[in-house]
């Protein structure tokens, strides 16, 4: 390997400095900010631990936690169930149906959240569509999706299936038929094929589409501010009436520190399924 | 060649780039250059960006006006910092070099102001300056030398008059009319949105004494007890959806919920409702009214924060605003009650607001009273069953 020169090591930091900077001034330094503040203590005398013990002592802040993990849970292992189907149907299935919906299902990607959500609430309000169609056939059919978790969780699953799909069909791809074709003809039946080949196969990546999900809806604000009740509410709305409507900006960092907690949770277990891969490679 | 055809259409592209900006220079300068520059800060729903913008395009394009306008605005309850809390932070940082020239607020939001920022966060206006001033009808209870009146707003009862022909007037009346028709009534979350603020305060305030309308010290959260055990007693009878009762998000939410006749009475802001229904949104058959005592409302002001700007530069457009053609502006595009006399004002949708009169607006004004009323809500009325 050629030594590097030193224009050569001036030329790589100045390709790094702008993003460096940029990282530290507008992501490093407000993150130290947020902790910093999430400690003092309302008397301001100094540091304590007193917001943190209201998040997981209060009642309402628990509420609102167990309600955002629930409705993120049922969001996650909903799409990633839906998705696995839906992409091994593209993968294995060759009909006009299957391409068909192969290019269409990532339209929804290409919406604008709010525009997608409020068509969603034209189509489900108890007032909505589906009651519509129902007076039609003189019933009065009210789905009552609007203001609670059930409404969050199918708007969720509408933003998180098509990408979610999106990893596990290019993981499913890079299956060879090959293998498959090997596995079969030595007498492998289709449940063992997919039991002992593409589900091993394809986990990392599965494992990836669950921490992405997961990541995106602990902090979810404009779904369940436009569909969501007054209470219990998830995570990203109640920070949010903390910073703005009530100026509580201690707890307000409080609870950011806790929500990025609960995402570094999963991103230690993508970190962890990367490096696991990295190993069995190895071998 | 390739590389040629290139350099040409590169060449192109630049000269046509610059002929374009000079174009547009051209174009915008002129008389305009010399003319000091104001930026104007505004907040609320869409509905007042849509009034600014429409204004400030008419103004500037006047050759006799003296600045050029600039807007600003703040939408509410899009979890962006409020302006108070900008302004605030400049004037505490003691900031002279910022571009908050003028600022379009409720009057009885001014309280909110002063409390972060300080007794001297506006200045006082040289009404002189102001010709058409003589002509406002009202002027503001509160700092009534730092600001100048440009419209009212206020909240008033929307109903639906096919399905409630005769909707209740009185506290008494609406008590029972909500028990009697389960579901059919709802308020916005109050810290979502004014109307829903309005319809609580007026719970809280009905009983208390005039001083406490326009009091910050929070020795009055303790008299809204009544008030909030009303407002627990209603809980169940409101509207509901999944077997639960909901309050909507937004002022917009309870309107929507009147639109698909999930309702049939709501507070709302007179304007809101007058320009949903003009633009066909709510249907003919909605109307308005007002409650005894009436639920709050305010005069919207002008003021010229004390952050470096000049006064003297703002007072053209100001002066604009509360002339008759400006109030035409007000009321044609947001249905704004005109603080001047109406038979100044030559338009056909000034007999839509013939009721509102600004001078007898309910003002309540208590600060960050507010805050506290809107998390002791979210508190105790969200979270019942």
């Amino acid at each position: 390997m050629e030594k590097r020169t030193w224009k050569t090591n001036l030329f790589i930091a100045a390709m790094i400095a702008p993003s460096l900077i940029l990282t530290m001034g507008i992501i490093i330094y407000p993150i130290i900010n947020t902790i910093v503040t999430s400690f003092r203590s309302s008397d301001g005398s100094g540091f304590s631990l007193e917001y943190y013990k209201f998040i997981f002592t209060d009642k309402i802040a628990v509420n609102n936690i167990t309600y955002t993990m629930g409705i993120v849970i049922v969001t996650v292992m909903g799409s990633i169930v839906i998705s696995y189907l839906l992409a091994l149907y593209l993968r294995f299935t060759d009909s006009k149906i299957s391409k068909f919906i192969g290019t269409m299902y990532l339209l929804p990607r290409f919406i604008p959240q709010l525009v997608a959500v409020y068509a969603m609430i034209t189509v489900i309000r108890d007032t909505g569509l589906l009651n519509r169609i129902s007076r039609l056939f003189g019933k009065d059919f009210r789905p009552g999706l609007m203001y609670n978790a059930k409404g969050i969780t199918l708007m969720n699953l509408w933003f998180n299936i098509p990408f979610a799909t999106m990893i596990i069909v290019a993981s499913l791809s890079a299956i060879p038929d090959s293998v498959i074709e090997s596995a079969r003809d030595v007498g492998a039946k289709k449940l063992n094929v997919f039991f002992k080949m593409i589900l091993p196969l394809s986990f990392k990546d599965v494992m990836i589409a669950m921490t992405f999900v997961f990541m995106s809806n602990v902090s979810a604000f404009t779904t369940p501010y436009v569909i969501g009740g007054n209470n219990p509410i998830m995570l990203g709305v109640y920070l949010r009436k903390q910073f703005s409507e009530y100026a509580n900006y201690e707890l307000a960092a409080a609870l950011s520190v806790v929500m990025f907690l609960f995402s570094s949770v999963s991103a230690v277990i993508y970190i962890y399924t990367n490096l696991k891969e990295k190993e069995w490679e190895k071998v | 060649m390739k590389r040629n055809k290139l350099i040409v259409l590169a060449l192109i592209l630049t000269l046509s780039a610059v002929m374009l900006c000079s174009c547009s220079e051209a174009g915008s300068s002129g008389a305009d250059a010399d003319k000091p520059k104001v930026t104007l800060w505004a907040t609320g729903s869409d509905n007042i960006r849509a009034l600014f913008e429409k204004a400030i395009e008419v103004y500037n394009s006047k050759p006799e006006s003296k600045s050029i306008v600039e807007l600003q605005f703040i939408m509410q309850g899009s979890g962006d910092q409020g302006l108070s809390d900008r302004l605030a932070a400049a004037k505490l940082a003691g900031r002279k070099d910022t571009d908050f020239d003028l600022i379009a607020e409720n009057g009885s939001s001014l309280a909110g102001y002063i409390d972060k920022a300080g007794d001297d966060l506006f200045v006082p206006l040289d009404f002189s300056k102001i010709p058409n001033y003589e002509n406002v009808l009202i002027k503001s209870g509160f700092y009534t030398e730092c600001v100048v009146p440009y419209r009212g707003t206020t909240v008033v009862m929307a109903y639906d008059s096919e399905r409630v022909p005769d909707p209740p007037k009185t506290f008494e009346e609406l008590d029972e009319w909500i028990k009697a028709n389960p579901g059919r009534f709802a308020y916005n979350s109050p810290g979502t949105g004014g109307a829903g603020g309005a319809f609580v305060n007026w719970a809280l305030y009905r009983n208390l004494p005039l001083e406490a309308y326009t009091s910050t010290d929070e020795k009055w959260v303790t008299e809204w007890e009544s008030g909030w055990n009303w407002l627990k007693e209603i809980h169940p009878y409101l509207y509901q959806s999944g077997g639960k009762t909901v309050y909507p998000n937004k002022n917009q939410g309870a309107l929507d919920l009147l639109i698909n006749k999930e309702v049939d009475l709501i507070p709302a802001w007179a304007d809101q409702v007058l320009t949903n229904l003009a633009n066909g949104i709510l249907p003919e058959t909605v109307k308005i009214y007002q409650l005894e005592p009436a639920l709050s409302g305010t005069d919207v002001v002008f003021a010229v924060p004390n952050l470096g700007g000049n006064p003297e530069d703002t007072y053209d457009f100001i002066n604009f605003m509360i002339s008759p053609e400006g109030q035409k502006i007000c009321l044609e595009t947001i249905f704004a009650i005109p603080v001047i006399d109406v038979s100044l004002i030559d338009s056909d949708a000034k007999d839509m607001v013939a009721d509102l009169d600004v001078s007898k607006f309910t003002v309540i004004s208590n600060g960050r009273l507010g805050s506290i009323r809107n998390e002791y809500w979210d508190n105790n009325i969200a979270t019942l069953p």
